[in-house]
């Protein structure tokens, strides 16, 4: 996981929260460049255009982070006193399953074609279903006032959609190159 | 801290003394233009000449550099002294360029930390130099066509390939300080050709700019909502342009005779420099017609090549270039996320888009017909000065967000990359990863910065190597180094690591690896001013003198062939012109110094009195595309000569 610079909710102005609409955060990303891009300061001072860049650089790094569905988790769990754990152990029936995806998915990719195919399809739907169930997760944190007690359910959730992200990928690229 | 957000207070009045500059440096050729009475403007030289080509020759005669149209006429005159496509050795070793060196008359050898440089046999010259000079051209052609000080004339938006990388930028921020320019922002060519579009557009539109120029390929997704450009996804490659379709034609015409003549048209480099440009309008003219003839008088064989090629043929030649472009362009739409049917318009830039089977294939396989109501080789310069113009606050509402176009990471211990940046991530950026070490008790750990899309680190582009010492001495896995990446507006890079629980630092901006060191950069801004103004009598008088030894040894050659084919007065014109010509290069070499029109006017008596000479020569040998006819041809003109024999005489 990356060290956390500011809290990106912060720097865009956004309420913190996991169902971010994409339009929101491209909204809240055209008007921070606004006002901070280093373009609109390129006649200011040398300090006044560092402070610029600096904060511009804050902005695309947060937007960065929360377009994508896993960093926002993160921040957010940071954000409520969480940080994520570089040596936090999964749950073992996760872990139980991805095996056996993974395992049924090899052999997908080395049959190809249609078995792929459907192999594929499978991943990215229980994928989709996993990102839906990690938004209701975050969606009762919230409504519960983010307690301690429902965070292992939203760690539960956020492996879960990782490591099915991970599984898809590596089948994706099977089928792009088969060669490799 | 609270910034005010009124701009223009730091300097005030800056904007007005000067424009800024907006400059496309090209690998074929360069424009400047301006951003004056609310739109962009290109300026022209004295002849109303947009292009500058990007051509610097340096005389051996140790004379100053001459730059543009009349460079590009010393090519054939001294090939291996005129530097063009300079564009494609900036930032690069020679090793790099291993493919590109074969189709350079020039000599490109390895400096000092493995910068390629052109070797002129008694110095070497950097590409940052060749294109210092080419941009003081476009500066002393800006302050000429504004009527103002040159000296005036401090800033500039210059463009590079979205492709280019940390070590190309760098190159090209150097080659302007050369030239008396500070690059206030650094614009990707295709981010420019959106601008200059997309100023009077109205509403969000999603735009794909294919931009194929000389010598490098770019396309790039933007969205474009309230005069702000936001690019989401770039790819390209900088090894593709339509100087790939000229060398195509010339090698498979070379190919051709030699099989049938035996004949090598690429043994000399001057002969490739002419090749490529016959190829280059026949490239042209194959855009209007169906059918164009390449044709060609080979000093060194005699042998005149004369080979009509079909459109078809063409278009089967570079087919698989421009596939190569159509699959960039996939990438591109990938990265975006999108199809080409979320795409509201398509853009297309650089001369090479002139090409028919260009056009045809960009309209097919985005399913739309490409816009191109702006000359495609001045699209980048006017979008240089939008950019210009909105820096310089002219521009009320306009923002440019572009993104850095390669991946940037480090290097892990088992020499795969961490990526820190992903490619297309909007810039200026930050990012940071936590590392640790591999070893118990490891009190120092080395970072290798790296730029590409490789999986591996080898297979990638490093732009740096540092250390960070005194690590407290931990077993392997505790210690916590952060490393954070600082990009700024212009893609350069800044690094900076620190060890989590001592506090032990380190940071460097990546090291300009670009050959030149800041003590270098300096000598050559000393040198640069120092150098008078161009002498021109001296440069003409250097030239036509050149040109006439060329002349007179080919005369000298084939004087045996002239006795024995001309006629008696075209003999007697010649042999006399041929007098003349040796007399006055005999004055010169004894130190004399002829006035330039006095050895021009030689110059023009002994190729005029040559042209009958020519003419039989060329009458000897004929080759066509039809090879049933040639060998008739071949075997009914007298006494045709091998070229084994050519080769013993000469």
């Amino acid at each position: 996981m990356r060290p956390t610079g500011s809290d990106p909710f912060e720097v865009l102005g956004l309420e913190p929260r996991f169902d971010l609409d994409a339009e929101e955060l491209r909204r809240a990303l055209l008007e921070a460049s606004r006002r901070w891009h280093p373009d609109q300061w390129v006649l200011a001072s040398a300090a006044e255009q560092h402070a610029a860049e600096r904060r511009m650089s804050e902005v695309n790094e947060a937007f960065a982070r929360l377009a994508d569905p896993i960093e926002r988790a993160a921040a957010l769990l940071e954000r409520f006193g969480h940080p994520l754990r570089p040596d936090r152990r999964p749950d073992p029936d996760l872990l139980a399953e991805v095996f056996e995806l993974r395992e049924e998915a090899d052999e997908a990719a080395h049959e190809g074609g249609e078995r792929l195919r459907r192999a594929l399809d499978r991943i990215a739907a229980a994928l989709a279903d996993a990102e839906r169930a990690l938004a209701d997760a975050f969606a009762r944190w919230a409504a519960a006032g983010h307690p301690d007690a429902d965070v292992p359910d939203v760690l539960r959730a956020l492996d879960r959609v990782q490591y099915l992200r991970r599984t898809l990928a590596a089948l994706q690229e099977t089928r792009e190159n088969p060669a490799a | 801290m609270e910034l005010p957000v009124i701009q223009g207070i730091g300097r005030p009045g800056a904007a007005d003394d000067a424009p800024i500059l907006g400059i496309d440096l090209g690998t074929t050729h360069s424009l400047v233009a301006v951003y004056r009475d609310g739109r962009p403007e290109v300026l022209r030289d004295e002849d109303g000449e947009a292009l500058l080509p990007s051509v610097v020759s340096f005389p051996a005669d140790g004379g100053a550099p001459v730059v543009g149209a009349e460079a590009r006429r010393r090519a054939e005159l001294e090939p291996e002294r005129t530097v063009h496509s300079a564009k494609r050795l900036v930032g690069r070793s020679a090793a790099d360029l291993r493919e590109t060196l074969a189709s350079l008359p020039y000599r490109v050898v390895d400096a000092e930390g493995e910068m390629a440089v052109v070797d002129l046999g008694e110095r070497t010259v950097s590409p940052q130099e060749v294109a210092a000079h080419v941009l003081r051209a476009c500066r002393r052609r800006a302050a000429r066509a504004l009527g103002l000080d040159e000296a005036k004339l401090t800033r500039a938006v210059v463009t590079v390939p979205a492709y280019f990388d940390d070590a190309q930028r760098q190159a090209t921020r150097v080659a302007a300080r050369l030239a008396g320019l500070e690059v206030v922002r650094m614009v990707n060519e295709p981010t420019a050709a959106a601008l200059a579009y997309g100023l009077d557009r109205k509403g969000a539109s999603r735009v794909a700019v294919y931009d194929l120029g000389g010598g490098t390929f770019d396309v790039s997704v933007l969205e474009l909502e309230d005069g702000t450009f936001r690019v989401v996804a770039t790819a390209g490659d900088t090894h593709l342009g339509g100087d790939d379709f000229d060398r195509a034609i010339v090698e498979r015409i070379a190919a051709e005779v030699r099989e049938e003549h035996g004949v090598d048209l690429l043994a000399e480099p001057a002969a490739r420099i002419a090749l490529l440009r016959v190829a280059e309008e026949v490239k042209k003219e194959l855009s209007r017609n169906d059918v164009a003839e390449f044709r060609f008088h080979d000093p060194a064989s005699g042998l005149l090549v004369r080979r009509p090629i079909g459109v078809i043929e063409f278009q089967n030649w570079i087919a698989p270039l421009v596939q190569r472009t159509l699959d960039l362009a996939a990438r591109a739409l990938a990265d975006a996320g999108m199809t080409t049917s979320d795409l509201d318009e398509v853009v297309l830039v650089g001369g090479s888009t002139r090409v028919p089977l260009v056009r045809a294939a960009v309209e097919q396989w985005f399913g739309r017909v490409p816009h191109a109501r702006l000359d495609p080789d001045q699209v980048v310069a006017l979008g240089a000065a939008v950019q210009a113009g909105i820096l310089g606050g002219k521009v009320p509402g306009a923002l440019l967000l572009d993104v850095t176009p390669l991946t940037l990471g480090i290097e892990t211990a088992d020499g795969a990359v961490a990526a820190l940046i992903p490619r297309n991530s909007p810039i200026p950026t930050s990012a940071g990863e936590t590392f640790t070490t591999f070893v118990d008790g490891q009190t120092a750990i080395a970072l290798t910065v790296v730029q590409g899309e490789r999986e591996m680190a080898r297979d990638n582009r490093v732009l740096g190597r540092f250390q960070l010492r005194g690590l407290p001495p931990l077993p392997a896995g505790l210690p916590r180094v952060e490393v954070r990446f600082q990009l700024d507006a212009d893609g350069v890079l800044r690094v900076h690591a620190r060890e989590a629980h001592s506090g032990v630092e380190a940071e460097i901006t990546v090291e300009p690896r670009h050959g030149l060191t800041d003590e270098a950069v300096e000598r050559m801004l000393e040198e640069a001013w120092a150098h008078a103004e161009e002498d021109l009598e001296a440069r003409r008088r250097a030239d036509a003198l050149l040109r006439l030894r060329t002349d007179v040894r080919s005369v000298e050659k084939h004087l045996g062939e002239a006795r024995r084919g001309l006629d008696k007065d075209a003999l007697i014109r010649l042999e006399e012109a041929l007098e003349d010509a040796q007399d006055l290069l005999e004055e010169t070499a004894a130190g004399e110094v002829p006035p330039p029109q006095r050895v021009q006017g030689v110059v023009d008596e002994l190729e005029g009195a040559a042209l009958p000479l020519a003419e039989l020569l060329m009458d000897r040998v004929v080759t066509s595309a039809v090879r049933g006819r040639t060998v008739e041809e071949v075997a009914a003109s007298p006494a045709p000569r091998t070229p084994q024999d050519e080769g013993n005489a000469s």
